[in-house]
């Protein structure tokens, strides 16, 4: 089977891959103006649709970074197949973690699940030697650590201080005001969201066109890939990852607009300044550690720190749990051969979509019940005791 | 014959890293500051307790907040935008 197919393949499964990204990180962007009813679930998750669709346009650093920092591409090189099938695996395996997180509702990082993914098919394939494990390293683990602990810093610092500026100030214009500048900082958040993450895609999709030799290894993204990856992330965002807009809404504080906004422009801040300097960091990480700081902004320091905990748990898991399913994905892949191999992977990870898909329906969670107070739907997911309160 | 200068690339890019932290948390400390701030002025001058001259002055820090809101995250996207 010529590698032109493979390369067709991946590029489906890319496409699909952005388009989980845009329904699992749906929550970064709108999770705060939602969980304070500064718009509508709709139609915040429809401006967020329309405006990660327009950030995927603004930038292609990181689409860079990706695929030229990670794994050695003379490896991938060598052989189109297998260099494909490497790509292919590691989308595969990165779409799975995520859907398993999505179901739970963890907020982890679909760039790590790419990442981790990318990572096990070359090492299933190559070896650990073809790993790049500097770039793993300066590129992916330290601005892991990095990012969440900024954003906390940077989230609480910012609520104190709009705390403390609006304590004189009138509760209905205060309260009026936060929604508007909830909804302008989400705007920006979603705009920062799809510069930085779309771009990820397009730098696998990028990594698969130079393997199959259609493109040269200095050649920029194509006008298409950055199209079609626009146009996916832009459609996962507006189907809306309710089970994770839950969880940043509001299983870690019950936010106040002040610590939406708060929340959301550090989160903006911090992404679109990543973008510019090329650093691949985890949205995800930092909207959730906005949304900690922000807690931790307020008078009475609420925080759900048990969920907190887990989600970091989860985290830690991100690259390796991504990273097996990837390198299972590759072996399987290569076991029958790299063309039907492929279609084979394909299908049972279709199969496993839809069991969970099906399975999430008995507990579901969507526009009507994504506001309901925490533990009415995840009970034994969260039994902290705490009740912690706006400001 | 002269020495090869080349500096090893730390593994991590702490610079950059550190671009990032102070970058950022000035801008969002400067934009959720400056809105706030206009909040608090916004509200003042709603006040019907408010003085004339105090309420004109509450106009005037709320409007400029605003409009250096609108300025500073002008600069952020023609600094994202600048590459």
């Amino acid at each position: 089977m010529s590698s032109t197919f493979i390369l067709i393949l991946v590029v489906i499964v890319a496409v699909g891959f952005d388009f989980t990204n845009g329904f699992h990180d749906t929550a970064n962007a709108v999770a705060p103006t939602i969980a304070t009813k500064a718009l509508k679930p709709r139609t915040a998750v429809a401006m967020g649709s329309v405006l990660n669709f327009v950030g995927a346009f603004l930038s292609l650093k990181v689409a860079a970074t990706v695929a030229s920092g990670i794994v050695q591409q003379t490896d991938i090189l060598q052989s189109r197949s297998a260099g494909l099938a490497v790509v292919f695996a590691g989308l595969v395996g990165a779409i799975a973690w995520n859907i398993t997180t999505w179901y739970f509702g963890i907020p982890s990082s679909s760039s790590h699940a790419l990442i981790g993914g990318v990572v096990g098919a070359m090492i299933a394939y190559a070896g650990g030697s073809a790993i790049l494990w500097g770039g793993i390293i300066g590129k992916v683990l330290a601005p892991s650590i990095a990012a969440p602990l900024f954003a906390i810093f940077i989230a609480a610092i910012a609520t104190t201080l709009s705390r403390q500026l609006t304590q004189k100030a009138d509760s209905e214009t205060k309260s009026l005001g936060m929604r508007a500048g909830q909804i302008g900082s989400s705007a920006l958040l979603s705009i920062a969201h799809g510069t930085n993450d779309a771009q990820k895609t397009m730098g696998v999709v990028t990594l698969a066109l130079v393997a199959n030799g259609t493109i040269g290894a200095d050649a920029s993204t194509p006008k298409w890939v950055v199209f079609v990856c626009a146009t996916a992330i832009g459609l996962g965002t507006f189907i809306g990852g309710w089970r994770i807009i839950r969880t940043l809404g509001q299983g870690f504080t019950k936010l106040s607009p002040t610590q939406g906004f708060a929340s959301q422009m550090t989160s903006s801040a911090v992404i679109l300044t990543s973008s510019h300097f090329g650093l691949p960091l985890s949205t995800t990480y930092v909207a959730t550690g906005s949304i900690l700081g922000s807690g931790i902004g307020t008078r009475k320091r609420s925080v759900r720190w048990s969920l907190a905990g887990r989600v970091a748990l989860s985290w830690l898991i991100t690259l390796p749990a991504a990273g097996a399913c990837g390198a299972l994905a590759f072996y399987l892949a290569r076991g029958v051969g790299y063309g039907v191999g492929s279609i084979i992977t394909g299908v049972a990870l279709a199969m496993y979509a839809t069991s969970i898909f099906l399975r999430s329906r008995r507990d579901k969670i969507n526009s009507t019940n994504v506001n309901d107070a925490w533990g009415a739907h995840h009970e034994a997911f969260e039994s902290t005791s705490e009740s912690p309160s706006g400001e | 014959m002269a020495a090869s200068s080349t500096t090893p690339t730390p593994l991590i890019a702490w610079n950059i890293l550190w671009k990032v932290l102070f970058i950022s948390g000035a801008f969002a400390v400067i934009t959720v500051g400056l809105f706030t701030i206009g909040l608090r002025c916004a509200s003042q001058y709603r006040s019907t307790t408010a003085s004339g001259p105090i309420r004109f002055v509450n106009l005037l820090i709320a409007v400029v907040a605003f409009c250096g809101i609108a300025y500073v995250s002008f600069l952020g996207i023609h600094y994202i935008l600048s590459k």
